[in-house]
């Protein structure tokens, strides 16, 4: 482009130097024409060139969603999804440890405190159906 | 009495409860926000906006914490630019100014005292004077946007991918498979026609007319105008077609997402017993700390495309404002043709500025629609 721009400045000058140098007459006439072909053919070079390019590319290689990152707030909403049952059911009176969830096995693991009983067994299941659907449920005594 | 002092006690007691419960929410929050933004990696944007932001990390936690720069801060900025471009580009200016009185005051009081060849070689080496000190003033400028153009890709380039993950992040799917078609639109295809086209179109139009005033036998008018047309109809066609595209398509995914965010929690809510109410309530401090972290970054991008534009912008302005001064001051004295040349360049520079203002203002509706969907929380 800076080429082109400069091809075009030098022979406007030396049409401008010609105009002045050369005599009235037959001969200015004839060299200001062809200095005026040139010129038209220098401006229509971008344009045969524009035709021959590949044109602009688009690519949207450089932009995608990071899926480590989501990965990584995935983790985190799990965390935050263990915290709140395990609050949730310290405050149904249940002596939960720990909450952990696997999201590979499916599984979510309860570590209760104390003995094991029917009663309390059946009151985490059913929470736990509910809160961790999809989920098979694996709940460890501590007082086993 | 008795009574009275009671329920005042258990107010009391209330109220400091709820504000201990308020204060733990609020830790949690800030909390997972530190997560949420430990997870990016902001080193290609600071390397693109390091010159006008320091840290884009900090910058986000600013702003989380509310501290917003005043518009006062920019308005001063932007004032200072100005005063400070208007006294770089005053000298080049003037100077032109003195050169093109000169050649006038020759021009009308040397009848009969020299010849004719004389004047004809007197006007040619001061045109080429004027056109010179002109064209470098403004290449200048036209450095200074090209400069700018590829910073704006770079910042687009770095800041798209960030974008787009917080918005899936935030179960912005509808609104995700809108926006990232409009990304790379607007980062390889808007930035490249702007770089390959339209600026070189814009730099040649400024240099036919600039070419077309050493001689009377050289016209290229028709051509700087047709090539000056051919610039400013297709930037209009492309702003016009992106800002419309990406603003009704991003409005209508908004809405979608909206719709199916509110359905899932309606049926968590109507269908989940026993805990459906606590769960479809229950606040999600990682969703809302990906709001918080996509609003606060689409501000500091915001924020960095204005303070690249605003130094170019301040330039053009008072190149612009000096040239047209120049040419309203001379315009009695000297010859019509350095009149024209001057107004055709003006109009030049006033494209370029609307070039400018448009890149930016396409680059900021992508953001905008960003900020404001998604904010499900």
């Amino acid at each position: 482009m800076t080429q082109w721009l400069i091809t075009v400045v030098t022979v406007a000058v030396l049409s401008v130097i010609c105009d002045i140098i050369l005599p009235e007459g037959q001969s200015r006439k004839f060299v200001s024409t062809v200095i005026g072909v040139v010129i038209s053919f220098v401006l229509l070079q971008p344009v045969i060139n524009l035709f021959a390019s590949d044109g602009i590319n688009v690519s949207s290689n450089h932009i995608v969603a990071d899926e480590n990152y989501m990965q990584y707030l995935e983790n985190m909403q799990l965390e935050q999804r263990e915290k709140r049952l395990e609050e949730y059911l310290l405050n149904q009176n249940i002596d939960v440890i720990e909450v952990y969830f696997d999201q590979e096995d499916k599984v979510v693991s309860v570590i209760v405190s104390g003995n094991k009983t029917v009663q309390l067994q059946n009151t985490i299941s059913a929470y736990l159906s509910v809160y961790a659907k999809g989920y098979s449920t694996n709940i460890i005594w501590g007082g086993d | 009495m008795k009574w009275k002092l009671l329920i005042l006690l258990i107010t009391v007691i209330l109220a400091n409860s709820c504000g201990i419960a308020y204060a733990d929410t609020i830790d949690e929050l800030t909390d997972t926000v530190d997560q949420t933004l430990e997870g990016l990696d902001f080193s290609d944007i600071d390397s693109v906006a390091g010159d006008f932001i320091d840290s884009v990390y900090d910058k986000i936690q600013q702003i989380i914490n509310g501290q917003f720069d005043s518009a006062e801060s920019f308005w001063n900025i932007f004032w200072e630019l100005l005063g400070s471009s208007l006294s770089n580009v005053s000298a080049a200016v003037v100077s032109v100014g003195i050169i093109m009185i000169i050649l006038g005051l020759v021009k009308n009081t040397s009848d009969g005292l020299i010849g004719k060849s004389t004047q004809t070689v007197i006007s040619f080496v001061g045109v080429c004077l004027i056109v010179s000190s002109i064209v470098y003033l403004l290449a200048d400028v036209y450095v200074s946007v090209f400069s700018l153009m590829d910073k704006l890709a770079s910042l687009s380039q770095a800041s798209f991918p960030i974008m787009l993950t917080l918005l899936v992040s935030n179960g912005g799917n509808a609104v995700s498979t809108v926006c990232q078609p409009s990304m790379v639109i607007f980062s390889s295809f808007v930035i490249e026609l702007v770089k390959n086209v339209i600026l070189p179109f814009s730099v040649s139009s400024m240099i036919f007319v600039a070419v077309s005033s050493i001689s009377r036998n050289i016209r290229l008018n028709k051509t700087a105008s047709t090539i000056q047309s051919i610039s400013t109809w297709l930037l209009g066609i492309v702003f016009m077609f992106f800002s419309a595209f990406t603003t009704v398509q991003g409005i209508g995914a908004s809405t979608i997402d909206s719709v199916s965010f509110r359905a899932a929690k309606f049926a968590a809510k109507n269908y989940v017993p026993i805990l459906g109410g606590y769960l479809a309530e229950g606040f999600d401090m990682v969703v809302a700390s990906t709001t918080l972290v996509k609003n606060s970054f689409g501000i500091v991008c915001v924020l960095a495309i204005f303070l690249m534009i605003i130094n170019p912008l301040s330039t053009i302005l008072a190149t612009n404002l000096s040239v047209q001064i120049l040419t309203s001051v001379c315009e009695p004295i000297v010859d019509e043709k350095y009149v024209t040349m001057l107004s055709k360049l003006s109009k030049c520079l006033s494209f370029l500025g609307v070039l400018v203002i448009a890149v930016a203002f396409m680059f900021c509706i992508l953001l905008f629609i960003c900020i404001s969907c998604c904010n499900m929380v």
